[in-house]
C-alpha cells in the first residue's frame, strides 16, 4: 500500500514542488496545509505516515504545530523543511522531535533520500 | 550526556580537597594530637569520596573511602602517628594519579594493592592493571563521522545523526557535545563513544543511508585519546557571583551606550557622539579591569603546595627547616601564577639543599609595590660564596681575569643564573631533577619581571622576583630602530639616557661609557637586529637593561615613549621565531613587537664563538 | 564548479581556490618583524590581530620584482597569515576535475597540480606544503 504524506507549507509553489516529488516516488498525498493550525487538524483527520513541515508559516509555525502533534501522537514522523541560514530553528525542531530535515532549495534526490530514510525507521 | 563539563568541575574541586589534605597532614605532623585537624582531614576525604562516587569513578571513591576509615580510627584515638601521615601522604599521591587518569580519560589505575598495604611505586606496575577496567569493555565503540563538504546545514545534520546514534545504544561521550552543536559550533566531524550491543557492521549499514556522510570509520582507542588530550587544555576557574553581576551590569550599560551612539551617529550629533565615546571608554576600562579580576589568583595557589615539598626534603636530607610564607593572599594573573610554580619550588629546594646546613628557616615573602608584585625567597643558611662563583666564572670563561678581580660581589651573584653555571660539584638528588637558576631567571623575564640575587656569607641568601600584576597588559618603553617599532617591558628597563658620542670610549673591542663610576658596554640594537647602519647623531639614545646577568647600554635610534599595550602572541608557526615574544597593535594601527634580547644575543655569541 | 583567484609570481601564474582565502587586503601597511628571515616581509594589523606576511615570490625562489599592493589573507585553517604576491588577476570559474588537473612533478615546490586554461599554465598553490615549508623555516630560525 502506498505510504501517506501530509504536506505543510504556506507557499503554493513549494507545495506543488513537493507534491510532484512525492507523487513521482509513489506516495499518496492525503492532504495539504498552509499553516500550523491546518496541519494539526489535517493530521488528526488523516493520520498520515509522514508530515513534511515548513518551519516559518503564518498563524502557527511548524515547530509549534509539530509539538502539538507529537503531544497527542508521539509516534508521528515529522520532517521539517527550512531555508538555508535558519540552522538554529532546524536544531530546535530536531530537539523537539523532528526525525530529519530538508534545506531549501533542495533537489528531488535529496528529498527522496530523507523521506525514504525516515519512512524506513 | 555532556559528562566532560562535570568532569572538569570534579577535577578542579577534587584537586582542591587533595591540596587541603596535604596542608593538613603537614600541619598535623607538627601537632599530631590536633583533633580539629584530624576532623578536617576526615571531612576532606569524605568530600572526595562523595564526589567520586557520584561520578562513578569507582577506584577513586574506593580509595577515599579507605582513607575515611583510617581517619575515623585516628579520630577516635585522638591522634595520628607519623607512619600514618606517611601512609596518608602516599595515598594522596595515588589519588593525584587517579585524577590524572580521569583527566586523560584513561581507566583509573588500581588501588587494591595500596589498600591491601603495599605502597605502590610510580610507573610500570600501575599500568598493568589497565585491562581489567570496565571502561575498555567490548561494548564500547568509537565512531568517527565526517560530513561531505557540500552539506548545507552541518549543525542540524550532526544533531540528526546524534539522535540516530542514540537509537543504537547509550552515548558516553561526543565531540562536539550536543550542547556545543546547539550553540552553533561549526564542525563537519562527529566523534562518538557509544555503548551498544550492535556490531560495527550493523551500525555501518544503518549510517550508510546518509549520503551526507563522506566518512564512517571506527578508529582504535588510542588515536582518539591523543586528539582528546589536545582538546583538554582548557581549565576552569571559579568566579564569584558578584563579579558575574558586575559583568551583566556592564553589558547592559554597553548596550545602552551602543544605542546612544547609534542615535547620535544617525542625527550627526557630534557632541552626543563625543559624550557616548567618553562613556564607552569608561565602560571598556571598567570591563578590562573586571576581566583581569577574573584572572587573578592568590599566590597561595602555589605556596600551599610547598610545605609538602619542604617536609619531604627535610625527611630525605635529615635537616630541620622551618618554612614560613607571608603575603600568600597577594593576587597575580593566573598565567603568572602558573609560570611561577616551578621556579618557586626550585628556589625553595635550592635554599634547603645548598643554603641551610643543618637547621634553619626558609621564608617566602610577597608584597605589592604599586603595579608590581615582589616575591622574595630567603634563607638563613650559609649564603653564596663569592669566591666559588669567581673561580667557576673564570673556569667557564664568563669573566676575564681582570673582570673577575674587579667585579662587585652583587654582580657575581647574578652569574649563577647563567646557563650551565653550577658551583655544586656533586649534584644531589633534589637539585638534579629540578630546574636550574637559568630557567628560573628566564621564566621570570618571560613574564616581564626581573630576578635579583643577594647574599651575605654566613647569614643567608635572598632571591627577589619583581613581577607585573598581569601579563596581557604590559607597560612598555617604545623604541624605534631603523623604522621598526619595538617595545621593552618597563620592568626590564633600568634607566634611559642620552649621551654625547664624545663620552664613548673603547675597551678592547667593546664600546663603553662610564656610568655612575662603572663601565657600561654599549650594544647597537640595529646591529643585533641585523639592520642597516644608521647615521651619526649628536646624541646617542641609550636604554640600560640587563641581559644574561650583565648590565648593557642598548643604543637605539629613538626613545618614543611609554605606553600600556595589550600583548598578543604571533600565530603558529611564527611564534617560534627567535627573539619574538609577540607584539601589540597600537591605537594608530602601528604594530609594536616585543624585544626579547636574550635569544638574539645568545645567537650572536654562538656565531662569534 | 570551482572559483579560482589567479595571481602572478614572477612570470608564472599561480592560483588559490576562493574558499582558501579570507580576504584580499589593499594598500596594506606592512610592519617590520625584527630579526625575522627575509622571506617574512613583516606583519599587518588585520581586524585587531597581528598577521604575519610571507613574501611568497621570495619563498618560492622567484627574483625580487615589483610587489603588488595587495595581500591575500588566507582562511584560518592555514593561518592566520598573509601572502604577498606580484600581481593579481581576475577571478575565474572552471570545473577542477581530474582531466584538467595534472599532478605536480615535485613534492617540494608547493604546487598541488597544474592546469592548462586556454593555453595559460596555472599552478595551484599547495597550502599544506607551504605551511610545512614555513614551519621548517621558523624552526631553523627559532630560539
Amino acid at each position: 500500500m502506498a505510504k501517506r504524506v501530509l504536506i505543510v507549507d504556506d507557499a503554493l509553489f513549494m507545495r506543488t514542488l513537493l507534491r510532484d516529488i512525492f507523487t513521482a516516488a509513489g506516495w499518496n498525498i492525503v492532504a495539504e496545509a498552509e499553516n500550523g493550525l491546518q496541519a494539526i487538524e489535517q493530521y488528526h483527520l488523516q493520520q498520515p505516515d509522514l508530515v513534511s513541515m515548513d518551519i516559518v508559516m503564518p498563524e502557527m509555525g511548524g515547530i509549534d504545530a509539530m509539538k502539538t502533534i507529537l503531544s497527542t501522537d508521539p509516534a508521528a514522523v515529522v520532517v521539517v523543511c527550512s531555508a538555508l541560514g535558519q540552522e538554529s530553528m532546524i536544531m530546535e525542531a530536531i530537539k523537539a522531535g523532528a526525525k530529519d530535515f530538508i534545506v531549501k532549495p533542495f533537489s528531488d534526490a535529496q528529498v527522496l533520500e530523507v523521506i525514504e530514510r525516515v519512512a524506513a525507521g | 550526556m555532556d559528562i566532560a563539563k562535570y568532569r572538569e568541575m570534579f577535577l578542579t574541586e577534587a584537586a582542591e580537597h587533595l591540596q587541603n589534605m596535604v596542608s593538613l597532614l603537614v600541619e598535623l605532623e607538627a601537632a599530631p594530637e590536633d583533633r580539629n585537624g584530624i576532623a578536617a582531614l576526615f571531612r576532606e576525604a569524605h568530600s572526595i569520596k562523595g564526589m567520586a562516587a557520584t561520578m562513578s569513578y569507582s577506584a577513586t571513591a574506593q580509595l577515599a573511602h579507605h582513607l575515611e576509615d583510617q581517619l575515623d580510627n585516628c579520630r577516635s584515638l585522638g591522634q595520628i602517628s607519623s607512619t600514618q601521615i606517611d601512609y596518608l601522604l602516599a595515598a594522596v599521591d595515588l589519588l593525584e594519579g587517579l585524577l590524572q587518569d580521569i583527566r586523560q580519560q584513561l581507566p583509573e589505575r588500581s588501588v587494591e594493592a595500596f589498600i591491601q598495604g603495599e605502597i605502590p611505586h610510580q610507573g610500570l606496575e600501575l599500568l598493568e592493571s589497565v585491562s581489567c577496567s570496565e571502561d575498555l569493555d567490548n561494548s564500547n565503540l568509537l565512531i568517527h563521522l565526517r560530513l561531505e563538504e557540500t552539506v548545507a546545514a552541518p549543525g542540524p545534520r550532526l544533531l540528526v545523526l546524534l539522535k540516530k546514534l542514540e537509537e543504537f545504544g547509550r552515548l558516553l561521550e561526543t565531540i562536539p557535545a550536543e550542547e556545543n552543536i546547539l550553540q552553533g559550533e561549526i564542525s563537519r566531524t562527529l566523534e562518538v563513544r557509544l555503548k551498544t550491543d550492535l556490531s560495527q557492521e550493523q551500525i555501518f549499514t544503518r549510517l550508510q543511508k546518509y549520503s551526507e556522510l563522506a566518512e564512517i570509520t571506527f578508529p582504535p582507542e588510542q588515536i582518539v585519546e591523543k586528539q582528546r588530550k589536545q582538546q583538554a587544555v582548557t581549565t576552569t576557574v571559579r568566579v564569584g557571583t558578584d563579579l558575574l553581576d558586575h559583568f551583566i551590569n556592564l553589558t547592559g550599560e554597553l548596550i545602552t551606550n551602543r544605542y546612544c551612539l547609534q542615535t547620535a551617529a544617525a542625527e550627526r550629533n557630534w557632541s552626543g557622539l563625543n559624550e557616548g565615546l567618553g562613556q564607552l571608554a569608561r565602560l571598556v576600562k571598567n570591563l578590562h579591569h573586571q576581566v583581569l579580576q577574573v584572572r587573578m589568583m592568590p599566590l597561595a595557589t602555589v605556596t600551599d603546595r610547598l610545605p609538602r615539598t619542604v617536609r619531604d626534603l627535610c625527611r630525605s636530607s635529615g635537616k630541620e627547616v622551618e618554612f614560613v610564607v607571608d603575603g600568600a593572599s597577594i593576587e597575580l594573573d593566573r598565567a603568572i601564577i602558573e609560570a611561577l610554580t616551578d621556579p618557586l619550588t626550585h628556589m625553595v629546594r635550592n635554599a634547603i639543599d645548598h643554603g641551610i646546613e643543618q637547621q634553619g628557616r626558609v621564608r617566602i615573602k610577597a608584597w605589592r609595590e604599586r603595579d608590581q608584585v615582589l616575591i622574595q625567597i630567603s634563607d638563613n643558611g650559609r649564603g653564596i660564596d663569592p669566591e666559588k662563583i669567581r673561580q667557576r666564572a673564570l673556569q667557564c670563561g664568563l669573566l676575564s681575569p681582570v673582570q673577575a678581580e674587579n667585579i662587585r660581589d652583587y654582580d657575581l651573584y647574578q652569574l649563577i643564573c647563567h646557563p650551565g653555571f653550577s658551583t655544586v660539584e656533586e649534584i644531589t638528588e633534589t637539585s638534579g631533577r629540578g630546574v636550574g637558576m637559568d630557567v628560573v631567571k628566564t621564566a621570570v623575564e618571560r613574564l616581564g619581571g626581573i630576578l635579583m640575587i643577594d647574599s651575605v656569607a654566613g647569614e643567608g641568601s635572598r632571591m627577589t622576583m619583581k613581577l607585573p600584576l598581569s601579563v596581557a597588559i604590559v607597560r612598555m618603553l617604545l623604541i624605534e630602530s631603523a623604522g621598526s617599532l619595538l617595545g621593552l617591558p618597563i620592568t626590564r628597563v633600568l634607566q634611559t639616557l642620552e649621551v654625547s658620542p664624545a663620552e664613548v670610549r673603547t675597551s678592547g673591542k667593546q664600546l663603553v661609557i662610564t656610568l655612575q663610576g662603572e663601565l657600561l658596554p654599549l650594544l647597537s640594537l640595529r646591529k643585533i637586529l641585523r639592520q642597516p647602519k644608521g647615521q651619526v647623531k649628536k646624541l646617542l639614545s641609550l636604554v640600560v637593561t640587563e641581559v644574561l646577568g650583565r648590565k648593557i647600554g642598548l643604543v637605539v635610534d629613538r626613545l618614543v615613549g611609554q605606553q600600556e599595550v595589550f600583548v598578543q602572541g604571533l600565530p603558529a608557526p611564527f611564534d617560534r621565531l627567535r627573539g619574538n615574544n609577540g607584539g601589540a597593535i597600537l591605537g594608530d594601527g602601528r604594530i609594536m613587537f616585543l624585544l626579547d634580547l636574550q635569544p638574539l644575543l645568545e645567537k650572536r655569541r654562538k656565531k662569534e664563538a | 564548479m570551482n572559483q579560482l583567484l589567479p595571481f602572478k609570481l614572477g612570470t608564472e601564474v599561480y592560483a588559490l581556490e576562493l574558499p582558501e582565502i579570507q580576504e584580499v587586503v589593499e594598500n596594506p601597511q606592512i610592519h617590520d618583524l625584527p630579526g625575522a628571515p627575509e622571506t617574512l616581509a613583516g606583519a599587518i594589523a588585520f581586524h585587531g590581530r597581528i598577521v604575519p606576511v610571507v613574501d611568497l615570490p621570495l619563498l618560492l625562489g622567484f627574483p625580487a620584482g615589483n610587489r603588488f599592493d595587495r595581500l591575500i589573507v588566507l582562511s584560518d585553517r592555514h593561518g592566520p597569515m598573509a601572502l604577498w604576491i606580484d600581481q593579481m588577476c581576475p577571478i575565474m570559474t572552471l570545473n577542477l576535475s581530474h582531466e584538467t588537473l595534472s599532478q605536480s612533478s615535485s613534492e617540494a615546490d608547493c604546487i598541488r597540480g597544474v592546469l592548462n586554461c586556454r593555453g595559460e599554465i596555472i599552478s595551484l598553490l599547495d597550502l599544506d606544503q607551504l605551511q610545512a615549508k614555513l614551519e621548517q623555516l621558523c624552526a631553523e630560525n627559532g630560539g
